[in-house]
């Protein structure tokens, strides 16, 4: 089941030439430089832009060939990085607008959409009255609300603050797991959307230079020296829980333990999907007992790479069968005799870790 | 002579024909601009700019021309005819009633219409739910322009209508005819009237122009 796209449009300084399959199940983030092209290929996909020549199938429904299967047809729900919601409805009505036109089983319902995106305090209010957060939220729910088959999000949450960025972010996973509904996600910040994104398709001039599932894309040049960012898929224990506001996560029968986020209820048997930056990574040759840093755990070098800076190394190392990045000097290096096969032991400040959280399949 | 302000049914048939003569412009204008409008506001075609210029022409050419050209290519059909000066009027007010709807199209853009559309809107579902309250700034101003400029109508209805009282004889030929006839007082009356007429509509014209059709259309 996937999203087929092919179509040539020439642009202002190069040509939008895309020939790409996006799996239409989980999270796929298509990042790139801004004007890459990612938001007209999110256009013609979709079908806010008719291009010529442009072929479009979507879990085996044809959208564009001959035939251009027209936006109001094609159930994809929208949520653009400005808002525009309509100025002349209030936001129930607004609201209302897509829910009012979705035939069939609701499958998204009403009372649970609002109370996720904490639109009941504001529902009689209009649009000029709402802040930008707020309007992305009203949004985020107006598309929700029209039962969309796939969603497509073009930096919805750019107005929001940290705290609600992650609450959407985790949001966002609880849809495409409970409800099946993909989501195509465009983003230019990597970061954001490498915790949740179970694909990632990369832009640049228009052309897509590299897609793959995001767990192996991290691990690939460019990414891995540039980025040098890391995610680790751990187990959530129930029974092992001690301290209220901590967490105890499980990672290839070694323990880590995090400050518990508030917006997140806990769930038995969750696994939890932990984002780690190289920079917050340290190493040394044996467990450390006198230090502030709890999480250590033991791992196996695979290989190193130069970092964005020439004094620098991106450490690749194994933790049972997934790869963890670690950025160290040079030096360093040197100083601990490290090469490929070298056991060492991965330091991993807390604080650093950031985490969301996925469901039980 | 009669005595000041006293109107004679001649009169009376004029001030009828001329309200009539706008009504059926506004509503013409307002169907045939629309279309005109639209195109203009979102069409990225070649020829715009001189569709463009062809709306503007009449704001331009002297009426007599446009006057002159219509009652060649109207000679055998509708000259001398209500329908005929209903035609002149029509191409005549024709850049009032498109300018503003491009300007108010184009404020509005095509975002509201694309999201509209993946709500599950269709395009007529879009143009009465969207289009009709955000831009009802620019139709209201497209209307009461072309409503009152038609009041003002002189030179293209003299050039294709004549003067035929009941068809084709509005207020504006009219009050030129009671000038011919040293006939003053009844041309002041009809002359006084329309200012009066003239400066409401003007005065209800700008105090809505002045705010933007999206506030218009944010108006509860």
């Amino acid at each position: 089941m996937s999203l087929k796209v092919k179509c040539h449009l020439p642009l202002q300084h190069f040509a939008l030439d895309v020939a790409v399959s996006i799996p239409t199940q989980g999270i796929t983030a298509i990042v790139g430089p801004s004007g890459s092209g990612k938001t007209t290929f999110l256009e013609v996909f979709s079908g806010v832009r008719q291009v010529a020549n442009a072929e479009v199938s979507f879990n085996q429904t044809l959208w564009q060939q001959r035939e251009f299967l027209p936006l109001n047809q094609r159930r994809v729900g929208l949520v653009l990085q400005h808002p525009s919601l309509f100025p002349h409805l209030n936001v129930a009505d607004n609201l209302r607008y897509g829910w009012q036109r979705a035939r069939g089983r609701k499958e998204l319902g009403w009372d649970e959409v609002i109370a996720a995106c904490d639109l009941n305090a504001l529902l009689q209010q209009f649009p000029a009255q709402l802040s930008g957060g707020q309007q992305q939220r009203v949004a985020f729910a107006r598309a929700l609300l029209a039962q969309p088959q796939l969603l497509v999000l073009d930096e919805p949450f750019s107005a929001l603050d940290d705290d609600a960025r992650q609450y959407f972010v985790s949001y966002l996973r609880q849809l495409s797991e409970q409800h099946q509904l993909p989501i195509i996600w465009v983003s230019h910040q990597l970061s954001d959307v490498a915790q949740v994104s179970d694909t990632l398709v990369q832009f640049s001039q228009g052309k897509v230079v590299s897609h793959g599932p995001i767990v192996s894309e991290l691990q690939r040049e460019p990414l891995r020296s540039k980025l040098a960012l890391s995610v680790l898929d751990t187990h959530y224990d129930a029974t092992q829980q001690g301290q209220e506001e901590c967490w105890r996560l499980e990672l290839a029968g070694q323990d880590l333990v995090l400050p518990k986020p508030q917006w997140q209820q806990q769930q038995p048997g969750a696994s939890v999907r932990l984002r780690v930056f190289a920079r917050d990574v340290s190493l040394t040759r044996e467990f450390v007992t006198e230090s502030s840093v709890q999480n250590q755990l033991a791992a196996e070098v695979v290989d190193s790479f130069t970092a964005r800076h020439p004094a620098e190394l991106v450490v690749q190392l194994r933790v049972g069968e997934q790869y963890l990045l670690a950025l160290i000097t040079k030096a360093s290096w040197q100083r601990l005799d490290l090469r490929p096969g070298t056991r060492v032991v991965a330091h991993l400040k807390a604080a650093a870790l950031h985490e969301t959280l996925r469901e039980a399949l | 002579m009669g005595t000041f302000a006293m109107l004679q049914p001649s009169d009376w048939q004029a001030i009828g024909l001329t309200l009539q003569l706008a009504g059926v412009t506004t509503l013409v204008l307002l169907l045939l601009a629309t279309p005109i409008a639209w195109w203009l506001a979102f069409s990225s075609s070649r020829w715009r700019a001189i569709v463009q210029a062809i709306v503007a022409m009449p704001l331009v050419l002297p009426p007599t021309v446009l006057g002159f050209y219509l009652l060649l290519l109207l000679s055998n059909s509708f000259a001398f005819t209500f329908t005929g000066i209903v035609i002149g009027s029509v191409i005549y007010s024709l850049p009032f009633a498109v300018q503003p709807l491009h300007e108010s199209f184009r404020t509005m853009g095509r975002r509201p219409l694309q999201i509209a559309a993946s709500l599950g809107a269709g395009r007529w579902d879009q143009f009465r739910t969207i289009v009709l309250p955000l831009c009802r700034g620019g139709f209201v101003v497209a209307a009461t322009l072309v409503f009152a400029h038609t009041l003002g109508e002189f030179g293209v209805i003299l050039m294709i209508g004549g003067s035929i009282p009941g068809e084709t004889q509005v207020l504006s030929v009219l009050i030129y005819d009671h000038t011919e006839a040293l006939n003053y007082r009844a041309a002041h009356t009809l002359s006084l009237g329309m200012i009066a007429v003239a400066m409401l509509v003007l005065i209800i014209v700008y105090g809505r122009w002045s705010k933007s059709p999206l506030q218009l259309g944010s108006e509860r």
